[in-house]
C-alpha cells in the first residue's frame, strides 16, 4: 500500500512539475521562448501539493517521506533539462510511440492472419517475413512523418520572433535577445 | 531582505565552510549515499538473504532445550534473532570481564539453528564485541558504514569530525538559502551555455535549491547521531547528574531491576509470538528475554515497521504470565515526546522505513547532495582559475570527486577477491587504501583528471557483478529464481552506473536550432 | 559611565572582523555547550521523565547553528557581545547554581 500510494502521489506531483516547467515565466524568458500563460494555476498547485496533504490525512508518514524525497530529486531533474533537451526527449517519445504502434499493429495483423488461416503455430507469429507487412510499414512511416511535421509546426510557433519580442520587450533578457537577433 | 554586508559575510561563510571541509564532506555524503544500501550490499556480497526475516511461530521448545544446555548464569538475558540467511540465532548471555579489554562485557553462548529441521548449524562462545568478526562476508558493508560514520578515524575523534561536517553542511545549506534571493523564481531555470561560469553556478544552485530541505534534514540528523553520545550526553550528564553518565543513561533507559527474582516457569514464547504478531501486524524479528526463568522475566518483541509508519515497534510481555504490558518506548518506561523525537531520527537519516522504495529515494538524495558539494567546490576553483595558488586545490577536488568512487569500487574488488579464502576485514580497507594511492598517482599526472578517472570508475562498476559471479556469488539465474531482489538490483544499478560513466547510455542532445539563451542575470 | 560604554562599543566596532571571528568561532562553541548543559535544569521533564535530557542532546546541532548564524548576521558588535556574553553568564549561573545546590 505504501509503495502504491507513493507511486500515485509522486506521479501526480511530477506531472504538475512538468506542466509548471512548461509554463514557467522566468525559464521561458531566459531561453527566449514565447510566453505561455499558466492555465488554472490554483489547480496546478493543487496537483503539486494535494498528494502530500492527502498522505498526511491518511497518516501514511512513510509514503509522505518517499514523496518528499522523490519529488525533490525528480524536480531537480525536470528543472535541469534545457528546452532543447525537452524537445529531444519528446521527439524520442514520439518516435518510440510510433515504433511501438507499428509493432503492435503488425502483431495484430499477424494474429488476425494466423487466426483466419487457422495456423496456430508459434513460428508464424515470430517469423519476420509476412505478407501484408510492407503496407503496414508504409502506414507507420506516414503516421510518423505526420507527427514530426506537426511537431515542427508547433516548434516554429514557439520560436521567438524579433518583432514579437520587441513588442513586449520590457525585461532585460528579452531586450538583449531581441538586440542580438537584429 | 539582507543588506550587502550581511550577504557578503554569508557568501564568505558559505564558500569557506565548503572549501575547508568540502572534500571530507563529499566523502561522508557519498559514502552515506552508498551506505543507505548497506544491508542490500551485505546481501549482495554474500549472495543473498531475506530483506525482512521473521521468527517462525514455533520456537519455545528449541529455546527451552538449549537453556538447559548452558550454565544458568547465562540466563541473565536470552535473545532470539531471525537472521538474514534464514537461520535462527539463539543466544544466552551474561556480563563478565573481558581479559583483553579489561571491561565488563556481554559474553554469550550463541547457537544457530535451522528453524525447518531444528538442526544445530553452529555453536560459539564469544564476547558480543567480537561477534561481528565471525561473519567474514559482512566486511564490505561494515567498512562502508564505518567510513561514513567516522571516516575510519579512531573514537571519539571520528564522531567529532563527522559531527562537525554535519554542522558545516547545515551552515552551507542555510547560508546558501539566505544568500540566494530568487530561489523560487529560478526553480525551473535550467543551466545555460555550457562551460561558462554562469553555467557552473546555475548547476550548483539549481541542484542545491531542490535539495535544500533534505540537505538540512540529513545534516541535522547526521550531526545528532555523531554528537549525541560523544558530546551531548556527557554535557547533559555533567550538570544534571553531577558528571555521572551512567546515572544519565539509567534515567533515560530505566534502571536495572534491584529485587531478587524468584524462579518461575517461562510463559510460552509461541503464544507471545502469536499475540505480538496480532498486535503489531508483523511477526517479530527479534525477541529478548531479561531474567529468563524468573517471576520478573520480561519479554520484549521487536517488529518491523507497520504499514505506513516509519518507526519500528517493540512490545513488552510478562515473561512468567505472558500478559501484554504495552508498547516499549525507545527511551524511558512510558511514552513521551522525547522518546518519539529520538525514534524518528534513525528512519529520517537512514531512509530504511519502507524497504527498497524509501532506500532508493534516500540513495538518490545522497547522490544529489554529493553533486551539490562537488559542483560547489568546482565553482569555487573555477572562479579562482587565474590564481596559481588554487590550482593544487582544484586538482585535489577533481581527484576526490572522481577518485573516491574508484576507491570505493576498489575496496569491493578487494573484498570479492579475498572473499573465498582471505581475511576480508583486513583486505577490504586495504583495497580502499591501495585504490586511493593508485587514484592519487594517476590524478596527479593526468592532464584531465575527470576524463581519466571516470572511465575507470565505469569499468569497475561493470567488473564488480562479473567478479561477484566468478568468486562464487549467486548467479543471475539463481537470484531470479530465488527472488533475491538485493542481488539483482545492485547488479543492475552497477551495470547502469557503469554504462553511464562510460557514456554508453543514450543521452538527450539538444538540437542546434534552439534559440540562443540570454546571458545570466 | 556613558563615555566609557561608548568608547568600548567603538573599540568593538573598529575591530569588527576580529570580534566576529571570536563570537562566531570559540564563543559560539562554548555558549552552545553551556546552553546544552544548562537546558535540563529548566526544560520540562515530560510524562516519562526523559524529555529534559533528550531534547538538549537532540537540539544541540540546531543550538549551535542558531548561535553561529546570530553571530554572523548581527550588525552591531556591541550588541552581539552583550547578547552572547549575557547568555553565557546566565547559563553559567544556572550551572553553578546546580552544582552549589547539589553540594549544599
Amino acid at each position: 500500500m505504501t509503495g502504491f500510494l507513493s507511486i500515485v502521489t509522486i506521479a501526480i506531483s511530477v506531472s504538475a512539475l512538468v506542466y509548471m516547467r512548461a509554463t514557467d515565466a522566468k525559464r521561458r524568458r531566459v531561453f527566449g521562448l514565447k510566453p505561455r500563460p499558466r492555465r488554472f494555476p490554483l489547480l496546478v498547485h493543487g496537483a503539486l501539493w494535494l498528494p502530500a496533504i492527502a498522505l498526511i490525512a491518511f497518516g501514511n508518514v512513510a509514503a509522505l517521506l518517499i514523496w518528499m524525497g522523490a519529488v525533490t530529486v525528480a524536480g531537480w531533474g525536470i528543472a535541469a533539462m534545457t528546452p532543447g533537451m525537452v524537445d529531444a526527449a519528446s521527439e524520442a517519445t514520439v518516435a518510440y510511440r510510433a515504433a511501438l504502434r507499428a509493432k503492435t499493429e503488425h502483431l495484430g495483423t499477424l494474429a488476425r492472419q494466423a487466426f483466419a488461416s487457422g495456423k496456430w503455430r508459434l513460428g508464424v507469429l515470430l517469423s519476420s517475413e509476412q505478407p501484408g507487412r510492407p503496407d503496414d510499414r508504409v502506414a507507420a512511416l506516414e503516421a510518423r512523418i505526420a507527427e514530426l511535421e506537426a511537431e515542427l509546426a508547433r516548434r516554429d510557433e514557439d520560436a521567438p520572433r524579433p518583432g514579437m519580442l520587441e513588442a513586449q520587450g520590457t525585461t532585460k533578457t528579452n531586450f538583449v535577445i531581441a538586440g542580438s537577433r537584429s | 531582505m539582507l543588506d550587502q554586508q550581511r550577504t557578503k559575510r554569508l557568501v564568505a561563510v558559505h564558500g569557506w565552510s565548503g572549501t575547508v571541509l568540502g572534500l571530507l564532506l563529499y566523502a561522508v555524503v557519498l559514502t552515506g549515499a552508498v551506505a543507505v544500501f548497506a544491508n542490500e550490499i551485505g546481501h549482495w556480497s554474500k549472495g543473498g538473504g531475506q530483506a525482512s526475516p521473521k521468527i517462525p511461530g514455533v520456537v519455545h521448545k528449541t529455546v527451552m532445550d538449549l537453556s538447559r544446555e548452558v550454565d544458568p548464569s547465562f540466563h541473565e538475558e536470552v535473545s532470539i534473532l531471525a537472521e538474514e540467511d534464514g537461520n535462527l540465532r539463539v543466544s544466552f548471555q551474561r556480563h563478565q570481564e573481558n581479559p583483553e579489554t579489561g571491561r565488563t562485557e556481554d559474553y554469550a553462548e550463541i547457537f544457530r539453528i535451522d528453524p525447518e529441521t531444528g538442526e544445530r548449524v553452529s555453536h560459539n562462545s564469544v564476547y558480543l564485541s567480537e561477534l561481528r568478526e565471525l561473519d567474514r562476508l559482512a566486511a564490505l558493508e561494515r567498512f562502508l558504514v564505518d567510513l561514513h560514520v567516522r571516516l575510519y578515524v579512531p573514537a571519539p575523534w571520528g564522531l567529532f569530525l563527522t559531527g562537525i561536517l554535519g554542522l558545516a553542511m547545515m551552515v552551507a545549506a542555510v547560508s546558501g538559502f539566505l544568500m540566494h534571493r530568487h530561489l523560487i523564481r529560478d526553480i525551473f531555470t535550467a543551466p545555460r551555455a555550457r562551460g561558462l561560469l554562469s553555467d557552473r553556478r546555475d548547476r550548483h544552485v539549481l541542484a542545491a535549491a531542490w535539495g535544500l530541505p533534505f540537505s538540512i534534514l540529513l545534516a541535522f540528523t547526521g550531526a545528532f547521531f555523531s554528537f549525541a553520545i560523544s558530546l551531548g550526553l556527557p554535557l547533559v550528564a555533567m550538570v544534571a547528574f553531577g558528571g555521572d553518565q551512567q546515572a544519565a543513561i539509567e534515567a533515560v533507559l530505566g534502571a536495572p531491576q534491584e529485587e531478587q527474582p524468584v524462579s518461575a516457569y517461562p510463559a510460552s514464547l509461541d503464544y507471545i509470538i502469536l499475540d505480538s504478531t496480532e498486535r503489531a501486524g508483523v511477526a517479530p524479528r527479534f525477541i529478548a528475554i531479561e531474567r529468563f526463568g524468573t517471576d520478573s522475566a520480561l519479554v520484549s518483541t521487536s517488529h518491523g515497521v507497520a504499514e505506513g509508519g516509519i518507526v519500528r515497534q517493540t512490545l513488552m510481555f510478562d515473561g512468567a504470565t505472558r500478559a501484554f504490558l504495552g508498547e516499549k518506548p525507545t527511551l524511558g518506561t512510558s511514552p513521551s515526546a522525547g522518546s518519539a523525537a529520538v525514534s524518528i531520527m534513525g528512519p529520517l537519516h537512514f531512509g530504511n522505513f519502507a524497504g527498497f522504495a524509501s532506500k532508493l529515494a534516500w540513495f538518490a538524495l545522497g547522490l544529489a547532495m554529493s553533486f551539490v558539494i562537488a559542483t560547489g567546490m568546482q565553482l569555487w576553483v573555477f572562479k579562482r582559475v587565474d590564481s596559481a595558488g588554487w590550482h593544487g586545490f582544484g586538482r585535489a577536488v577533481e581527484i576526490t570527486v572522481w577518485g573516491l568512487p574508484v576507491a570505493l569500487l576498489g575496496c569491493a574488488v578487494a573484498f570479492f577477491l579475498t572473499a573465498p579464502a582471505g581475511d576480508t576485514y583486513w583486505w577490504t580497507p586495504a583495497g580502499f587504501v591501495i585504490a586511493s594511492f593508485i587514484v592519487i598517482r594517476i590524478g596527479l599526472k593526468a592532464a584531465n583528471v575527470s576524463a581519466t578517472l571516470r572511465p575507470i570508475a565505469g569499468a569497475l562498476c561493470l567488473l564488480l557483478p562479473l567478479l561477484r559471479h566468478l568468486t562464487g556469488g549467486t548467479s543471475i539465474s539463481e537470484a531470479v529464481i530465488e527472488g533475491e531482489l538485493a542481488v539483482l538490483s545492485i547488479d543492475l544499478l552497477l551495470v547502469f552506473g557503469g554504462l553511464a560513466l562510460l557514456n554508453m547510455l543514450p543521452t538527450l542532445r539538444p538540437r542546434a536550432s534552439v534559440p540562443t539563451p540570454g546571458p545570466a542575470e | 559611565m556613558m563615555e566609557w560604554m561608548r568608547a568600548s562599543a567603538q573599540a568593538l566596532e573598529s575591530r569588527a572582523v576580529l570580534v566576529r571571528w571570536i563570537t562566531a568561532g570559540p564563543v559560539a562553541v562554548v555558549l552552545s555547550a553551556l546552553f546544552t548543559s544548562a537546558m535540563p535544569l529548566w526544560f520540562p521533564e515530560g510524562s516519562a521523565g526523559v524529555d529534559h535530557i533528550v531534547f538538549p542532546i537532540l537540539l544541540f546541532p540546531a543550538t549551535w547553528a542558531t548561535i553561529f548564524f546570530y553571530a554572523i548576521l548581527e550588525t552591531s558588535q556591541a550588541r552581539s557581545v552583550i547578547v552572547m556574553g549575557g547568555a553565557t553568564v546566565i547559563n553559567l549561573v544556572l550551572i553553578a547554581g546546580a552544582f552549589w545546590g547539589a553540594g549544599a
